[in-house]
């Protein structure tokens, strides 16, 4: 690592019920004893509450929503950079994703690194279009039906509804959420409200009872995969995002993440859903997210620190592959208040920035 | 006294090696055949002392497969056999483990020692 002191910039801090991935990657940095430098977190929300947690970000800059649009979005970078010099950014959000790809070049001609994937592969990875990638990387995958109206998503998926016979479906919103709809009407309500929240397509999907597992992987552009971790849910809250969850080897579910990063030449960070089916034991990837999963911090805890290493790779390092890490390490996600000054809330409510003061190192 | 029908529960091979075999050796099915030197497994299947020997084990007999996830409770008796079989212990010398310790019939032990190995074979823990 580079001996002066780096900037990192990290996206995602809310952390309610559904909570980003920016927290848990701060952590990651921030617990690797290599890294000296300082953090900045980019939030969308003067409430995300990732803000305020004690000792992670040196400070914050407010980003114009995505669908605002890219130049208010590079404006609102570059002022951050002017005033706090970035030298490697973090997106972790799957809203973002597609605005950060085409502001590559920007980023890059102010000297932001960054490690992201071709807009081909990430798109790619929607979840639309996840059959097609499945074909192309041999990989099993529930059916799936993209739906654009309410009524559609009533009649279910071809072949597997009729009108006297509805087994469950998982309704899932183009970015975040999904429902479990036991019936026709089910799948219309949730339709209606994750095509609110996310626009449409709304994505139906057969759902199929097993075991579900999370794998965290990260690759370095040239099919090589540098790190991988999986993890069982033990626990998953009602919008499908597991609150607890152990550290599991399975030789078979990275040879899964292999696969999909030689196939796509995947740069940076993939988080891959996989359930285990309990009616024929085959792996079936449900979703694939191109970025660092909000349980990221238990991957480091096991042996594996994959925002650290992206960073590595970010400035060109020679990060060998890691392959080994310690099966059995448990996560389990709570919910605290933490308490906010009124200034720092008005401060950045009404600046767009907040300096804070009181960073410790996080260690785990 | 309950004979135990190894013919048709069981089949019996050999551990770890690649000359395992799937049918039970001579005798097998009458009376009670010297267990000491080989495993068992059920169903066609065979026991891996590789997959086993990746399980933790805690001093309280909580038993962690990092494969899947999945954990157990056992008790002393099944401890005591699986960290045996870990250490390369031969069922032969388990047993009499046991027998000195508990005090129980050989044929009860042979049968316990079985089941618990189908118990194992079922969990997926072997």
């Amino acid at each position: 690592m580079e001996s002066r002191r780096l900037c990192v910039a990290v996206t995602g801090l809310h952390c309610g019920e559904n909570p980003a991935p920016g927290t848990s990657v701060i952590r990651c940095i921030r617990a690797e004893p290599a890294f000296q430098g300082s953090v900045v977190g980019l939030a969308y929300d003067p409430l995300d509450a990732g803000i305020y947690a004690d000792g992670l970000i040196d400070a914050v800059y407010l980003l114009p929503y995505p669908l605002t649009g890219l130049q208010a979005i590079k404006d609102r970078l570059a002022f951050a950079d002017e005033a706090y010099k970035i030298d490697f950014l973090i997106p972790t959000l799957d809203t973002e994703l597609s605005s950060f790809i085409r502001l590559k070049s920007f980023l890059s001609d102010r000297g932001i690194h960054t490690l992201l994937p071709s807009e081909d592969a990430w798109s790619a990875t929607l979840k639309a279009r996840l059959p097609a990638l499945a074909e192309k990387c041999s990989f099993a995958t529930p059916l799936i039906r993209p739906v654009f109206s309410q009524f559609a998503a009533s009649l279910g998926i071809p072949g597997i509804h009729y009108p006297t016979w509805w087994p469950p479906v998982m309704v899932k919103g183009v970015f975040n959420e999904a429902y479990l709809a036991f019936s026709s009407a089910q799948a219309y309500v949730y339709c209606g409200a994750l095509a609110s929240r996310w626009g449409y397509p709304v994505i139906l999907q057969e759902h199929i009872v097993g075991t579900e597992y999370d794998i965290a992987a990260l690759g370095d552009g040239t099919k090589e995969m540098i790190g991988c971790v999986a993890m069982r849910k033990e626990s998953i809250s009602s919008s499908g995002k597991s609150t607890s969850g152990v550290i599991v080897y399975e030789e078979e579910l990275f040879d899964l993440a292999k696969r999909i990063i030689e196939c796509l030449s995947w740069n940076g960070a993939l988080e891959i859903e996989v359930i285990k089916a309990a009616r024929d034991g085959l792996w079936y990837i449900l979703e694939i997210n191109p970025r660092f999963p909000a349980w990221i911090f238990a991957a480091a805890a096991a042996g594996q620190n994959l925002p650290f290493a992206a960073l590595q790779l970010a400035f060109n390092e020679d990060v060998k592959p890691m392959r080994e890490y310690t099966a059995g390490m448990r996560f389990s996600r709570y919910t605290s208040d933490l308490i906010v000054r009124q200034p720092d809330f008005e401060t950045l409510s009404s600046s767009g920035e907040l300096m804070r003061e009181d960073v410790n190192e996080g260690t785990i | 006294m309950n004979k135990i029908n190894f013919k048709k529960l069981l089949s019996v091979v050999n551990i770890g090696g690649s000359d395992s075999k799937t049918d039970p050796p001579h005798g097998a099915e009458e009376a009670s055949p010297d267990m000491s030197e080989i495993l068992l497994a059920t169903r066609g299947g065979t026991l891996s002392l590789e997959y086993l020997k990746r399980l933790s084990i805690s001093e309280t007999n909580i038993v962690f497969d990092p494969k899947t996830g999945n954990s157990f409770y056992i008790n002393d008796t099944a401890g005591l056999i699986l960290k045996g079989l870990q250490a390369n212990k031969s069922p032969h010398a388990l047993k009499a483990t046991i027998a000195k310790q508990y005090a129980v019939d050989s044929i009860v032990i042979e049968r316990d020692f079985l089941e618990f190995i189908d118990q194992i074979k079922d969990l997926g823990l072997a």
